[in-house]
């Protein structure tokens, strides 16, 4: 049976300064572990009991950092999709809003496709002047460790992300796993691992740093290069050419960039 | 004609597209690979983000209603909303620093030409462009123009893909070892399919435009930076 499900976290900021979850709602397959407050965000575990998206699956996640306030969201374990067999495609749609002032850092493991998968993610990230975000979004090739790469049936990945209403940055894939994987074989990957990563802040220094981590990632056998968009928006990309790789690349740009943006320095998985 | 002479001096000689990157990233590197590019990654992209919003531009501007200064435009004023919100959504669709600063400065320039040599529309758009800070996209430019003279969409879609292709193999004459008669086989090739990337470019939705390829933008983000480099993009 398909599953409707739902996430909402709005983290607001206290008079001493501290985040809390203002509100929180979910449903089956979502549940949200206890937040835990590392003095500088509020680190929140995301956790999928039923361990992936199946057929006709529909979830929709909002998350909303009010001004000053200060949410991690992550998850223990990689997002699947699984097999489908028929019509039904799974959905789903993110919404995450940071007020001015606020700060948000959405990372999840990355996404595992499974053979026949058909799914669709939306993502909307609308953030007004003066909000900061550190935001991941990556895909595995497959089951690599199974020797089962490029074998999903349709991935519709959506990203919209606009700063002050403004948009600034739309990118649509939609891909089935024998498309992707021919991209990835023209570009020189067998098994590419891909990452999209956002980081939206006006603290100076930030555009040297994540130079300096895109070129010592090259170093290290990756394909990463970042761009500016606008005076706080930057994307760096990156295709790993395995999964441990994937996860040393993020965890070296955790690195180089928490010490500009400290609110890095207490999340990220143990590699 | 005069819109798509290579003559016509919008600059765009002087961007290859994004090709000079992937080619120092050694994946471009012959007529073989510049002709899987061509068909499995350029024109795909055309027909989910240049194609479709210069179709666009040309309906908006054609628009509902209103006047473009003391003139009425025939079958009603541009939509100068829509042609904002398209300005911004071709921007956005642009997934590096330099490719959108070369789609603006190729749209800025078709935008001052139009304006220069015919006025009216093109006058209007770059007046409110400029009050209202939007960004040009060389589609959304294109589009208007296009209106502007009366051409009907199909045309400037035509002339649209034709410019960007022979773009395209004119920078990769200079940056490969490539031959006159090597390139005009690739143009026509990539002309083949027109009618139907026309069709797919003007069957989308705002919602479903845009185009996803980290390697083509990690070779633009990375040629931001080159030491060296012959094109500007």
């Amino acid at each position: 049976m398909a599953l409707e499900g739902h996430l909402e976290l709005e983290a607001v900021a206290g008079p001493d300064g501290r985040s809390s979850l203002g509100r929180q709602s979910f449903s089956a397959p979502f549940h949200v572990g206890k937040g835990y407050w590392d003095e500088t965000v509020l680190r929140v575990q995301v956790v999928n009991p039923t361990a992936g998206m199946l057929e006709g699956d529909r979830m929709r996640v909002a998350v909303i950092v009010r001004a000053g306030a200060a949410l991690g969201v992550g998850t223990p374990a990689a997002s699947r999709s699984f097999r489908m067999r028929g019509e039904g495609r799974a959905v789903l749609v993110q919404r995450l809003e940071v007020a001015c002032g606020g700060w948000l850092e959405f990372a999840p493991e990355p996404l595992y496709l499974h053979e026949g998968t058909d799914f669709e993610q939306r993502t909307e990230i609308r953030l007004e002047t003066g909000a900061e975000l550190f935001h991941v979004d990556s895909i595995a090739p497959g089951r690599a460790a199974r020797g089962e790469l490029w074998r999903w049936g349709r991935l519709i990945n959506v990203l919209d992300v606009s700063i002050g209403g403004i948009p600034q940055l739309r990118e649509r894939a939609e891909l089935g796993g024998e498309k992707a994987g021919a991209l990835a074989r023209f570009h020189g990957f067998g098994e590419a691992w891909l990452a999209t990563v956002l980081v939206c802040s006006a603290r100076p220094g930030l555009e040297a740093a994540l130079q300096a981590a895109a070129d010592g990632l090259v170093g290290a056998g990756c394909a990463c290069g970042v761009t500016r968009l606008s005076p706080e928006l930057q994307v760096l990309r990156l295709v790993a050419p395995g999964g441990q790789q994937l996860r040393d690349a993020l965890a070296a740009l955790r690195a180089a960039l928490s010490p500009l943006l400290p609110a890095l320095q207490g999340g990220g998985r143990r590699v | 004609m005069q819109a798509c002479d290579s003559a016509y001096p919008t600059g765009a000689y002087a961007h290859s597209a994004g090709l000079e990157g992937l080619v120092q990233a050694g994946v471009v590197r012959d007529a073989a690979t510049l002709e899987s590019f061509l068909h499995g990654q350029f024109l795909p992209q055309l027909a989910r983000c240049e194609l479709p919003l210069a179709a666009a531009a040309w309906e908006a501007a054609g628009g509902t209603g209103g006047m473009v200064g003391a003139a009425e435009v025939p079958g009603g004023g541009p939509d100068w909303g829509r042609l904002r919100e398209l300005c911004l959504l071709g921007r956005a669709l642009r997934g590096t620093r330099e490719l959108r600063a070369a789609s603006e400065a190729v749209g800025r320039q078709r935008l001052e030409m139009a304006s220069l040599l015919h006025g009216g529309l093109a006058s209007e758009f770059q007046a409110r462009a400029r009050e209202g800070g939007w960004p040009v996209p060389s589609c959304v430019a294109a589009g208007v123009e296009g209106r502007l003279l009366g051409a009907p969409r199909e045309a400037v879609l035509q002339a649209l893909l034709y410019a960007a292709v022979s773009g395209l193999v004119a920078a990769a004459m200079k940056l490969l070892r490539l031959g006159q008669n090597a390139v005009q086989r690739l143009v026509a090739g990539g002309l083949a399919n027109c009618n139907e990337l026309l069709d797919t470019a003007c069957s989308l939705t705002d919602a479903e435009l845009g185009s996803f390829n980290p390697w083509w933008d990690i070779a633009s983000s990375r040629h931001e930076r080159a030491d060296f480099r012959l094109f500007i993009s």
